[in-house]
């Protein structure tokens, strides 16, 4: 189904997004479909397959494909970026006092072009921003909004008592979904918020096999995904939970079938276009083969042994046609599908 | 008995496969990784199943081993390199457990200590220590997770912020009594 066509060495990470690919070689050169974009010292994508370009001046550029939609005179935080404005910072350093990295905030609103400072010595995290608010964490157990209108925190909930924040994962209408692991109790909780009070309104996880780290938001589906795999020397179910992301309803929560024959235990995995592909175990600690499962019947469609690999496999991505697949002496395997 | 059996070869099986993931990495040093695992003693094994990064040792205190673990001349400092790099495992310090053997006269803190000097020489890290970061740097899952302020971060921020979380690093591993060092266990 899919075929080897390409490896590269000595890259650090790969990013995907619809047709494009990015990577960056272990020099932090940055490459575009296997360009390399001399002129940039970064490149994001964001805004749904647009790629953020940053120079060696900290001016930023905003392109669809290889037309400039716009161009900024500062750098970003990609996370922040909307189309009404985004993050950026300046000084950041590190604080020994504290213990804290530190950086000072600013905001621009590209609606009217005002640049305004949020915070001096802002240690805080941005997690996810919303029309009107960011989502913050700090500590690691204190969630806050802050709002984009006052410059004041709306709101803050202390989740303590489910762990760490590991991240927020999506706002969907009037939901926020945030991901806690409580590491020593070994319980991983999917709490639902109200996004505009704090307010916890359910805790999922109890009676669920929740991944600590990998769950994620499905965009085109409304969901949050769970697909894990617990390790032990005989074949071992990989477990996929898929929770409405709108109600909280849990809509499967099931052992991947297919999986068991071949004794594949799934890694790490994206979702694209009705597929999950991912990166398997066969045995208990070697991340070794990569796979693909149609999304809706759970089938195995395709899985092989990475040829030529090199220790563990330690990414995955996907984009339109093929899979990027990182090892974990940096080599790039890539793979492209092969006609039907 | 026999569930002792079992969870000896468990062990062994975690041992054989790990060297499959080091191959062409330190190949010469897969027999050791494997004599090792059968050195761990049950109770230690049985606690290794059950995690993730399990790792056990049967060194002693003033031994070759730990000696060449605190050079960096060891393939176990490659081994623990590994494990830190493994982004669908080790996705928290938590998932990671190395059990020592106390029968050979080691207690906790003198094998933190050896953690330590492996990783920070008095002064700043040495050349190892800075590999070990890099290990955790690279694996984005430990890393959000021990440094949170990287999350979310792209590329060219998380290279402007790489020296700062550096430094907290070296900070972290200066003192045995840190947390990072919580995954060691004497038993």
């Amino acid at each position: 189904m899919y075929k080897l066509i390409k490896l590269i060495e000595n890259i650090q990470n790969v990013y995907t997004s619809l047709d494009n690919y990015i990577f960056v070689d272990k020099n932090d050169n940055f490459y575009l479909n296997g360009i390399k974009e001399s002129s940039y010292m970064s490149m994001y994508f964001v805004l749904g397959g647009h790629i953020l370009k940053q120079n060696t001046e900290n001016k930023s550029f905003l392109y669809l494909n290889d037309t400039l939609i716009k161009d900024i005179n500062h750098s970003y935080i990609f996370n922040t970026y909307s189309e009404n404005g985004c993050f950026y910072y300046e000084n950041l350093h590190y604080d020994p006092k504290d213990d804290k990295v530190k950086k000072d905030i600013y905001y621009h609103d590209f609606n009217d072009n005002s640049i305004r400072l949020f915070a001096k010595g802002f240690s805080e995290n941005f997690q996810l921003v919303l029309d009107n608010n960011t989502i913050t964490f700090q500590p690691r157990t204190i969630l806050k909004s802050l709002s984009l209108l006052t410059g004041e925190y709306e709101w803050e909930v202390d989740l303590s008592e489910y762990g760490e924040i590991r991240s927020v994962l999506a706002a969907v209408q009037d939901n926020l979904w945030v991901l806690a692991n409580d590491y020593k109790n070994n319980r991983h909780s999917l709490l639902r918020l109200d996004a505009n009070s704090g307010r916890l309104m359910q805790v999922l996880g109890e009676d669920l096999k929740l991944s600590d780290a990998h769950v994620k938001y499905i965009k085109e589906k409304q969901t949050l995904l769970s697909f894990k795999s617990s390790i032990s020397t005989i074949p071992s179910p990989s477990t996929l939970v898929e929770i409405d992301a709108k109600t909280g309803d849990v809509l499967r929560n099931v052992t991947v079938e297919s999986m068991l024959e071949p004794n594949l235990k799934v890694g790490l995995w994206q979702y694209q276009d009705n597929q999950l592909f991912f990166t398997a175990n066969t045995t208990m600690m070697t991340t070794t083969h990569i796979g693909v499962l149609d999304y809706n019947t759970l089938a195995l469609l395709w899985y092989i042994e990475v040829p030529g690999r090199k220790g563990l496999l330690k990414d995955i991505q996907v984009s339109t046609g093929k899979i990027y697949v990182l090892d974990q002496v940096g080599t790039l395997h890539i793979f492209e599908k092969e006609s039907d | 008995m026999n569930n002792q059996k079992g969870l000896l070869e468990v062990e062994f099986t975690i041992k054989l496969s790990y060297l499959e993931s080091l191959s062409g990495l330190v190949g010469p040093l897969q027999t050791r990784y494997a004599a090792a695992g059968l050195l761990c003693s049950v109770r230690s094994v049985q606690k290794n199943t059950t995690h993730n990064g399990g790792e056990c040792k049967s060194w002693e205190l003033n031994g070759i081993a730990f000696q060449k673990f605190v050079e960096g001349t060891s393939g176990s400092v490659q081994q623990f390199k590994t494990y830190l790099s493994d982004q669908t495992r080790v996705t928290s310090m938590d998932k990671l457990e190395y059990w020592f053997d106390g029968k050979k006269g080691v207690t906790e803190s003198q094998v933190k200590e050896k953690f330590k000097q492996m990783m920070y020489n008095g002064t700043t890290l040495t050349t190892q220590g800075t590999a070990v970061f890099n290990a955790i740097w690279g694996n984005s899952a430990l890393r959000g997770n021990l440094f949170p302020e990287t999350v979310g971060l792209n590329a060219n921020d998380l290279s402007n912020i790489k020296p700062s979380i550096l430094g907290k690093f070296q900070t972290n591993v200066s003192s045995i009594t840190n947390g990072f060092y919580d995954f060691i266990k004497v038993k």
